[in-house]
């Protein structure tokens, strides 16, 4: 009987003791990332890479990272009124996804619930991610060149691991030009993006109000 | 048994760890939704933000299910505002449903910014808070103060204040989120410069190269003090010393700057590449040095390139041919580098000159073609300018004019086109231009719909509008629409509003129906106006003056307006306005008034001299009509604005020169009693003036004056003198006309009205300006003396053709006097400083200043006695009419213009001796009018036009005068027989010259 009494006690404090349910985390300029854009941002990704959701330090961390970025691109976006993806585009990757991985209408649900979070929240997610690629292609993919020298170089360089990527075909520079094409521009636009990310993170003043996603 | 005590103590621990342990973050987002919400709070309580934005943005209410979506939109929502650094969400479970709290902390933003301590300009204080770049109302950031202190400390270095101590500090607004920024500095002494280190490939000597720096005082050899502004300048005359010697493209380095902190001296290290010698010559046509200079930016860019010579080349084609050469040709070619030269030459193959003998216009059906003509800038030959004005790139620019106008009429497919013809006339030196013109279809706006808009905007923008149904449609007309309706929603407090113009296909051909549909956004507001930066001046004088106050639209143009008062109030040096946060989406906004408060005193010393024609020598009376003399003169003028913190002002105005003696005290109350437009001033001032060569008169006055614009052109003016005015110097001995130089006391109130329509006061080429001022004095003021006197002047400017301008004045006035003193005839009841005088350049040109009207003629020493020898001085009168007309025309281009005028009128004894009569009776007849013609010249310069005038009188006055000093006229008794009386006693006819001259500053009239 005491014991009871106690632990009504206990739980009654814990019914008056607040929590914090959202704050901001990060100031980015005049953006901001919130403690529920970290959290859903973890939990769509593992829902995307069909993983359970962490949610350590290191990966709120990451995820900080990713959201900062996209704060970078996203006023790009706006800035330069560089196009949205078709809607369309964010939906049919999402059914497929849904066709590959899930058996029903009900199956997906349920991940939906047990993920904490919603189709809505997937779709804009997607979307985000499309015109994030669109973004990216418009923006940097225009500035890169490969010359035939460089894909010359590449195929000199990993003559062998293309040979064992490619095993159905002769592994001759005039069957792999376009591949590795592809293979350096995607490499020279990456470079480019991270370096023109890199240059907006300095230019822009980013406050931490959580000090562990520093 | 002691297991399940253990396991039960356990899960009360966990429990216990649970309640009182570090509060979870997000961990149970999902759990709180669909709970209903009991209660909703902030802390603190005091919000930055208004009520009615707090509720607009607040997405969770008491009462409503719980959703940690519209707790997360909500926080994106509030930070928009800016009013915010950071927010965190709280809830609390409670027994009645959730408690939800916003915990958030304020966003700080610039206020005043304060630069204290004792300035050494260079830098300003100005350009200290310049560059601390804290801008106003924008949000503060802690890491600014250091910066600033950087960026000021780097400002005093490059002025060579190297010991300079910067301090910059923030300082909390009581009651507000604003922080104010103290910039505390020390300048310490400024650093000289020293012997420059010169590297490079110089070609010129080393003493030549700092000599131009100018960093050096010349002949005394002293190094100056350092300034930035001096530093750049050193480095471009170096370079511009290098273009003296042809080398054009000199590069001239700063690199580096050394610091001596031992000697107080700075060292500049100077990279100079001399480069080749460059020559810019012109052949087969000669054109000056300046005028290459002046087209061939070669010289201007310090460099050589095709782009520039090209330039230069079309420069030059541009320049010869409105010099009259339409077919020149102008090509350049540039010699290889030869014994460190280079020649850069201009084949300028001029051609014959030809005159632009027609500028014809063909095609055109809907306007008519002096419409077009004002518009185009070629101009057929004419007496202003002799060759006409062409050249291909003004035939060019015409094309486009008139294709424009078109277009903004609903032409869109007008096309212009123009040829030049030969042998106009059957003359081998004329050519002419035909434009022509082919308008194609005109389009109309069949309808014109709103879309989105309240109708009483529609009513408002409507005459505001170029596009109407069945007027005609252009893209240029709906742009301007665009432009009116944005800035009419602007003002309005609408800062996102946009436009959407549709235009489609009406039924009827060439006829398009037109939709205006406007997106305002959300409206924003006044929450309240901040003054900031005030040390003295009442609050209460700045409130009065603001248009915009809590709760209006946020306009930006009446924030303007307000600054704009404040700043016209003359007691601040700087008046900022801001929005506080612009950009942040409250829809309530602090707007923000910063204020620097000027120096109190401001003290003005001047020295001068004047070149006139100066009399009234006590001694010598042989030039009763002046003679030319030098004056020097002094000014003193001290101020002390802002008197109480209440924006009054107390002046003291000082000059001391040969002609005038001048002290006076005023204190001025603008804006008086609560009017913008009226001003009440309270003057004392002792004037001892010469400016009459017959006497020099003395005035002691105190006045005082109410001054009401009643419009823009209007303004009334009411005033009150007492002064005590007497005469001395006189050239006439007092003894002969003692009634007349006695001091009197005149107690006078006017009525001054002025009505001024004048496109350009300076120099006006239409309009008209009307005053009128009427005044009595009267013993009932106090005044010994009781006169009416009244002025009137009537202006008007017509232009005729072209710039040529007809302009006219006629200004009549008169001193009638009542309740004359016994002993005094009416006539010289008046006072001789109160008399009208005149002549001169603004009033007659055929005298010289203030010759005019009655002269001393000799009087009777007493009743029945006999005249006095007789002087010549003039004696003023109490009636004046002067006109004057004048033909103003443009001579030489557009800065040099001629003036034929005629002015008419004199000073006369009183009213009824005013007189049209242009025959003088005889030298002792002054009541006739007297005419001038004559011609002038006028330069165009900002302060209005210079003017040099020569007038022939057509009947100039003759007169009787006396050749003598003072001592010899005393010896000419009246009362002796003529055979006593010594032979300098005769009377001398003298005339005044035909011709006199004129030069100043200002138009006529």
């Amino acid at each position: 009987m005491t014991l009871r009494a106690i632990v009504l006690l206990l739980l009654a404090g814990s019914l008056g003791r607040s929590e914090i349910v959202d704050r901001v985390a990060i100031i980015a300029g005049n953006k901001i990332i919130k403690d529920s854009d970290i959290d859903r941002d973890l939990r769509i990704t593992a829902f995307l890479n069909n993983q359970r959701p962490v949610f350590t330090a290191a990966a709120r961390k990451a995820s900080a990272k990713r959201l900062l970025d996209q704060i970078f691109i996203r006023s790009e976006i706006d800035q330069g009124e560089y196009e949205t993806a078709p809607v369309a585009e964010a939906q049919n990757l999402l059914a497929s996804l849904r066709k590959s991985r899930y058996a029903n209408d009900a199956a997906y649900k349920s991940a939906l619930v047990s993920y904490r979070i919603s189709d809505e929240d997937v779709k804009a997610h997607l979307l985000r991610q499309m015109t994030v690629l669109h973004f990216i292609d418009l923006r940097f993919r225009p500035a890169v060149l490969v010359s035939d020298d460089d894909i010359r170089k590449y195929f000199d360089a990993h003559q062998r691991q293309l040979e064992a990527a490619n095993p159905a075909q002769p592994a001759t520079l005039a069957a792999l030009h376009d591949q590795i094409q592809q293979t350096l521009t995607g490499e020279e636009v990456n470079l480019l993006l991270y370096d023109w990310l890199d240059r907006r993170r300095e230019a822009t003043r980013i406050a931490y109000l959580e000090d562990s996603l520093k | 048994m002691t297991d399940l005590r253990l396991s039960r103590l356990v899960f009360i621990a966990l429990l216990a760890l649970c309640a009182l342990g570090p509060p979870r973050i997000g961990a149970q987002i999902s759990d709180l939704d669909g709970q209903r919400v009991a209660r909703v709070a902030y802390d603190p309580p005091q919000q930055p933000l208004a009520a009615e934005d707090l509720k607009r943005l607040q997405q969770v209410a008491a009462g409503s299910l719980y959703s940690a979506k519209s707790v997360a939109e909500t926080i994106d929502a509030l930070f928009a505002t800016g009013a915010y650094s950071d927010i965190q969400v709280d809830v609390d479970r409670q027994s009645s449903g959730l408690a939800v709290t916003f915990r958030t902390r304020t966003a700080p933003f610039v206020g005043h910014v304060k630069v204290a301590g004792k300035i050494s300009s260079p830098p300003s204080r100005n350009a200290i808070a310049t560059a601390a770049e804290f801008r106003l109302g924008t949000p503060f950031e802690e890491e600014a103060l250091v910066s600033a202190e950087k960026n000021i400390q780097q400002l005093f270095t490059s002025n060579g204040l190297y010991d300079a101590q910067v301090h910059v500090e923030k300082s909390a607004e009581p009651g507000t989120e604003i922080e104010n920024v103290i910039i505390q500095v020390h300048p310490g002494k400024r650093a000289r410069y020293e012997l420059p280190t010169l590297a490079g490939d110089l070609k010129l000597p080393d003493s030549t190269i700092v000599g131009a720096t100018g960093w050096r005082v010349i002949l005394i050899h002293r190094w100056r003090g350092v300034t930035q502004s001096l530093t750049q300048k050193g480095v471009e005359s170096v370079r511009k010393r290098y273009q003296k010697e042809d080398r054009l493209a000199a590069d001239v380095e700063l690199k580096n700057l050394d610091y001596d902190d031992s000697t107080r001296r700075v060292k500049l290290d100077l990279q100079i590449d001399a480069g080749p010698k460059i020559q810019v010559k012109a052949l087969e046509t000669k054109v000056g040095k300046a005028t290459l200079k002046r087209l061939v930016p070669v010289y201007e860019e310090g460099a050589i390139d095709d782009d520039l010579l090209y330039e230069g080349a079309r420069n030059l084609r541009d320049h010869f041919q409105a010099l009259g050469y339409p077919d020149v040709d102008v090509t350049f070619r540039i010699t290889p580098l030869e014994s460190d030269q280079r020649t850069v030459e201009f084949i300028i193959a001029r051609g014959s000159k030809k005159k632009l003998g027609a500028v014809a216009i063909l095609g055109d059906h809907y306007f008519d073609k002096a419409t077009l003509r004002e518009r185009i800038f070629l101009l057929p030959a004419s007496f202003r300018f002799r060759h006409g004005r062409y050249s291909e790139g003004f035939r060019r620019r015409d094309e486009e004019t008139i294709a424009s106008l078109y277009r903004a009429n609903g032409f869109r497919d007008v096309k212009v086109s123009s040829a030049v013809a030969e042998n106009y006339k059957g003359k081998a030196d004329q050519i002419a231009v035909t434009y022509h013109i082919d308008e194609g279809a005109q389009w109309f706006i069949a309808k014109l719909e709103f879309e989105g808009f309240d109708p009483e905007d529609v009513s408002a923008l409507r005459p505001h509008l170029t596009a109407a149904e069945g007027q005609p449609y252009s893209n240029v007309n709906a742009e301007s629409d665009r432009n009116a309706i944005i800035d009419h929603y602007y003002r309005r407090g609408f800062p996102k509003a946009t436009l959407q113009v549709t235009e489609t296909p009406a039924e009827n051909p060439r006829h398009v129906n037109l939709r205006y549909a406007i997106f305002p956004g959300p409206q924003e507001f006044v929450r309240d106006v901040r003054i900031l930066g005030l040390t003295r001046t009442h609050r209460g004088l700045i409130e009065k003056h603001l248009a915009i106050h809590a709760g209006d639209p946020l306009s930006p143009v009446d924030i303007d307006l307000s600054r704009r008062a404040l700043d016209n109030l003359g007691i601040f040096g700087r008046v900022n306005s801001a929005i506080e946060d612009p950009d942040g989406n409250a829809t309530r906004k602090y707007v923000l008034y910063d204020i620097d408060e000027a120096n109190r005193y401001t003290v003005r010393v001047g020295v001068g001299a004047e070149i006139a024609q100066i009399g009234a020598s006590t001694t010598n009376l042989s030039e009763p009509v002046g003679g030319t003399g030098f004056s020097p003169r002094f000014l003193l003028n001290v101020s002390r604005i802002d008197f109480l913190g209440l924006g009054h002002i107390i002046t003291f105005d000082g000059r001391i020169s040969n002609l005038e003696q001048r002290a006076g005290l005023s204190y001025t109350i603008p804006n008086f009693l609560e009017s913008r437009s009226r001003t009440l001033t309270l003057s004392t001032l002792y004037d001892n003036e010469s400016d009459v060569r017959t006497f020099t008169a003395r005035r002691e006055e105190a006045a005082i004056q109410l001054s009401q614009k009643l419009s823009k052109p209007s303004t009334l003016l009411v005033r009150f003198a007492y002064r005590r005015v007497s005469t001395s110097n006189i050239a006439i001995p007092d003894l002969l006309i003692p009634q007349l130089v006695q001091p009197v006391r005149i107690g006078i109130v006017s009525l001054n009205y002025a009505q001024d329509r004048r496109d350009n006061p300076a120099n006006a080429t239409r309009g008209m300006y009307n005053a009128i001022d009427v005044g009595v004095a009267s013993s009932a003021f106090g005044s010994q003396r009781n006169f009416i006197r009244a002025l009137g002047r009537n202006a008007t400017y017509y232009r005729l053709f072209g710039q040529v301008v007809l302009a006219r004045q006629i200004e009549f006035g008169v001193i009638k006097p009542y309740n004359s003193p016994a002993g005094l005839s009416p006539a010289d009841a008046v006072p001789l400083p109160e008399r009208f005088f005149g002549g001169g350049n603004l009033t007659d040109r055929a005298f010289g200043e203030n010759e005019a009207g009655p002269r001393d003629i000799g009087m009777a020493a007493g009743p029945g006695g006999t005249a006095t020898q007789p002087t010549g001085f003039p004696l003023g009168g109490n009636a004046l009419l002067f006109n004057n007309t004048e033909l103003r025309f443009p001579l030489i281009g557009d800065n040099v213009g001629g003036v034929i005028f005629h002015d008419m009128g004199n000073i006369y004894t009183n009213l009824s001796s005013v007189s049209f009569r242009y025959h003088q009776e005889n030298a002792q007849d002054f009541n006739y009018m007297v005419h001038a013609v004559g011609i002038g010249l006028r330069y165009r310069t900002p302060i209005g036009p210079l003017r040099a005038d020569v007038a022939y009188a057509l009947n100039p006055p003759r007169f009787v005068g006396f050749k003598g000093t003072i001592d010899q006229l005393l010896t000419c008794n009246p009362n002796l027989p003529a055979s006593q009386l010594p032979a300098i006693c005769t009377g001398v006819p003298q005339r005044l010259s035909s011709f006199q001259f004129f030069f100043s500053i200002g138009q006529t009239f």
